[in-house]
C-alpha cells in the first residue's frame, strides 16, 4: 500500500547527511562553547557576579523556550512572563503549604505550567494576530489572579519565608550552589531543547514558522504540532520560574507582569529569532547590562526600546547572525567554499 | 489502480458552501486540468482533496478505496502530494532541507536520499543551489522547488494549484513542460490553472468549474474546440 519500505531501509549517503552532521556538530560545539563559558567566568569573578549570573540562566531558559515557540514555530507570545510566575507560585505554594520536595514540586510547577499553556492554546484556538492579542490578554490575568486572589498568593505583597531549596536532605542556600544549580537547570533544558530542533518535530517546528499553508500541504499535523511547541514553551518559563522565588527570596507578582514578557521578546530578538544561543546571548545582554546601569533605572524601558530598534536595523538575525556571518567570512577565506561540478 | 474520483463533493467554510455538487474522474497517469475564474472554489477543491478540509457530503475515492475521511498525513502517505498555490516554500530552510521535509511523512528525518536524487535530477538547477536558503530563489526556482518537494513523497498522483501563477512567460512554459515530463514518468496530475489554453495542451481531459459545480467536462481537445471554453477562458471570440 504504501511506497515508504523500500527506501526508509536505505542508508543515507552522500552530501546529504553530511552537511546535516556538520551543522549538528557545530551545534553542539557551540553548546559545549556557551555552557563552560557560561560555567567559569561567574565563579571567576565571584559574588555579585554569581548572583546575576544565577538569574541570567533563568532568564535564559524561559528565553530557549520563547524562542522554539516564536524564533521557530512563529507562535508569537506576549504574555510569556505569566508562565514564570505560574512555575515559581505553583512550586513555593507546593513546598510551602504542602511540604513537597524540591524536586517534585519544579517537576509539577513546569508540567502545569505547560498544562496552562495547552488551555491558553486551547482556549484562543486562534490564528495569527488573534493568537497574539489573546496571549497578551492571557498574560494580564494570570498577574492579575496572582495580585488579587490575596489568601493564597498574598496579593500585591507577595509571599516571604521561601523554604530554602531542598534536595535528598541537603539544604542550598549560598550563592554557588544557587548558581549551580541554576547552570544545571539551564544544562539540561539547552541540550534537550538542542536535541529537539535536531529531529523530525524541529523541522516540522521550523516548517511551521515559515509557512504554515506549505506545512500543511506536506502532511504536517499543524494544529498537534502548535500545541506541543506552546506547551514547551510555556513549560520551559514555569521551570525557570521555580527557582526565581529560591534566587530573590521572595515572591510577588510584579515579577510577571506584560513589561517582563516584553523583556523576554527582546531578548530573543536581540539574540537572534531562531538560535538558541542567541537566546541566551540575549539573556546576558538584557539582565547584565541593566545591572550596571542602575543609576538610570528609570531610562530602562526607554533604553530597551531603543536597543531593540537599533538591533533590529542593524543586526536583524540578531548578534546569533552577527556571529555566524562572521564565522562564514573566516572559513571562507581560509578554504573556499566548494563549489558544486 | 490509483485513479483518483470526485463524487457529489461539497464543502465549505462555516456555513458558505464553496463546492455544491462536483464529481470529477482522473484516470491512472493522465493529467487533468481544472479550470474556472477567481473564487470558483478550485483551491477549495484541492484543499478537500488534500485532507485540509472535510467533506460536507460526497467522497473521494482513490483507486477504489475511500479517502474522505483522512487526515492530510494519511493522504500524503497513500501517495497523493499537493503542491500549494503561491510558491509556498520555507525561506529560511536551504534548498535541500526543503525538499528533505517533503519526505516528512516517512518518520525518519533522513529518508529519502533516491527521492533527492530524482528531484535533483528533475531540477539541475536545485542542486547546483542545494546549500543556497529557498527564500534566495528567484519565482520559477522557488516553483520548481515546491514542485520538488511535493515529489520527494514518491507520490503517484500530484495536486498542482496554479502552478504558473506569477510566473514570466518564459518559466510559465518551463512549468508546463515539467509537468509534461512528469506525466511520462507514469504520475497521475490533476491540474488547477487560470492558464487554459497551456493546461489544455498538456491535459488529455478538462474540467470547468463554475461557482463551485461542474459547467463543463470532456476531452481536453473537445474543450479547446468548445466556443463557451473560448468565449470565458481562452479569450478568443
Amino acid at each position: 500500500m504504501s511506497s515508504s519500505t523500500a527506501t526508509s531501509a536505505a542508508v543515507p549517503t552522500g552530501s546529504t547527511s553530511l552537511s546535516l552532521q556538520r551543522s549538528r556538530r557545530t551545534d553542539w560545539l557551540v553548546f559545549l562553547v556557551v555552557m563552560a563559558t557560561f560555567a567559569l567566568v561567574p565563579p571567576l569573578l565571584g559574588g555579585f557576579a554569581l548572583y546575576i549570573a544565577t538569574i541570567v540562566a533563568i532568564f535564559a531558559i524561559a528565553a530557549l523556550g520563547l524562542q522554539i515557540m516564536v524564533g521557530l514555530a512563529g507562535q508569537l507570545s506576549l504574555g510569556h512572563a505569566a508562565f514564570l510566575g505560574v512555575g515559581a507560585y505553583t512550586s513555593v505554594l507546593l513546598q510551602k503549604l504542602y511540604g513537597v520536595p524540591f524536586l517534585a514540586a519544579v517537576a509539577i510547577a513546569t508540567l502545569a505550567s505547560a498544562l496552562v499553556g495547552l488551555l491558553m492554546g486551547q482556549l484562543v484556538r486562534l490564528s495569527g494576530i488573534y493568537f497574539k492579542i489573546a496571549t497578551f490578554g492571557f498574560g494580564i490575568i494570570v498577574y492579575q489572579l496572582l495580585s488579587n486572589w490575596s489568601s493564597v498568593t498574598g496579593g500585591h505583597t507577595g509571599l516571604i519565608g521561601i523554604p530554602p531549596i531542598r534536595i535528598l536532605g541537603t539544604v542550598f542556600r549560598d550563592r554557588l550552589s544557587m548558581f549551580i544549580i541554576a547552570m544545571i537547570y539551564l544544562a539540561v533544558t539547552y541540550a534537550l531543547l538542542l536535541r529537539l530542533t535536531h529531529g523530525r518535530a524541529g523541522r516540522a517546528f521550523r516548517a511551521l514558522g515559515q509557512n504554515e499553508a506549505a506545512a500543511q500541504s506536506i502532511g504536517i499535523p499543524a494544529a498537534s504540532y502548535k500545541m506541543a511547541v506552546i506547551a514547551i514553551g510555556c513549560g520551559a518559563a514555569g521551570l525557570a520560574g521555580t527557582l526565581l522565588p529560591h534566587v530573590y527570596n521572595f515572591l510577588n507578582p510584579e515579577e510577571f507582569t506584560w513589561l517582563q514578557s516584553l523583556v523576554l521578546l527582546i531578548i530573543i530578538t536581540v539574540g537572534g529569532l531562531g538560535s538558541l544561543p542567541g537566546a541566551i546571548v540575549g539573556a546576558v545582554v538584557l539582565v547584565v547590562v541593566p545591572e550596571y546601569l542602575r543609576a538610570f533605572q528609570e531610562y530602562k524601558m526607554l533604553a530597551y526600546g531603543v536597543l531593540l530598534i537599533v538591533s533590529m536595523i542593524f543586526m536583524p538575525r540578531g548578534i546569533a547572525g552577527i556571529v555566524q556571518g562572521l564565522v562564514t567570512r573566516i572559513r571562507g577565506r581560509h578554504a573556499p567554499a566548494e563549489t558544486p561540478s | 489502480m490509483t485513479s483518483l474520483s470526485i463524487q457529489n463533493a461539497a464543502a465549505g467554510y462555516g456555513h458558505t458552501l464553496v463546492l455544491r455538487d462536483v464529481s470529477l474522474e482522473i484516470p491512472e497517469g493522465e493529467v487533468v486540468c481544472l479550470l474556472g475564474a477567481n473564487g470558483a472554489g478550485k483551491t477549495t477543491l484541492i484543499r478537500v482533496l488534500s485532507g485540509l478540509l472535510p467533506l460536507k457530503s460526497g467522497s473521494i475515492k482513490l483507486g477504489g478505496d475511500d479517502i474522505s475521511r483522512l487526515d492530510p498525513i494519511s493522504i500524503v502517505s497513500r501517495g497523493v502530494a499537493t503542491v500549494p498555490e503561491g510558491r509556498r516554500i520555507f525561506p529560511d530552510l536551504t534548498v535541500r532541507e526543503n525538499l528533505q521535509i517533503g519526505a516528512y511523512h516517512r518518520r525518519r528525518s533522513y529518508a529519502g536520499t533516491n527521492e533527492l536524487d530524482f528531484a535533483f535530477e528533475m531540477f539541475p538547477r536545485l542542486k547546483e543551489r542545494a546549500d543556497q536558503m529557498g527564500g534566495t530563489l528567484s519565482g520559477g526556482e522557488q516553483q520548481m522547488l515546491a514542485i520538488g518537494r511535493a515529489l520527494m513523497s514518491k507520490p503517484k498522483t500530484l495536486l498542482l494549484d496554479e502552478p504558473s501563477m506569477g510566473l514570466a512567460p518564459i518559466l510559465i512554459q518551463t512549468v508546463f513542460e515539467t509537468i509534461a515530463q512528469l506525466s511520462r514518468t507514469g504520475i497521475t496530475i490533476l491540474l488547477v490553472e487560470q492558464n487554459a489554453a497551456a493546461a489544455l495542451d498538456v491535459a488529455s481531459h478538462g474540467y470547468v468549474l463554475d461557482r463551485g459545480e461542474i459547467s463543463l467536462h470532456g476531452r481536453a481537445d473537445d474543450l479547446k474546440a468548445d466556443p463557451r471554453v473560448q468565449e470565458s477562458y481562452l479569450g478568443l471570440a
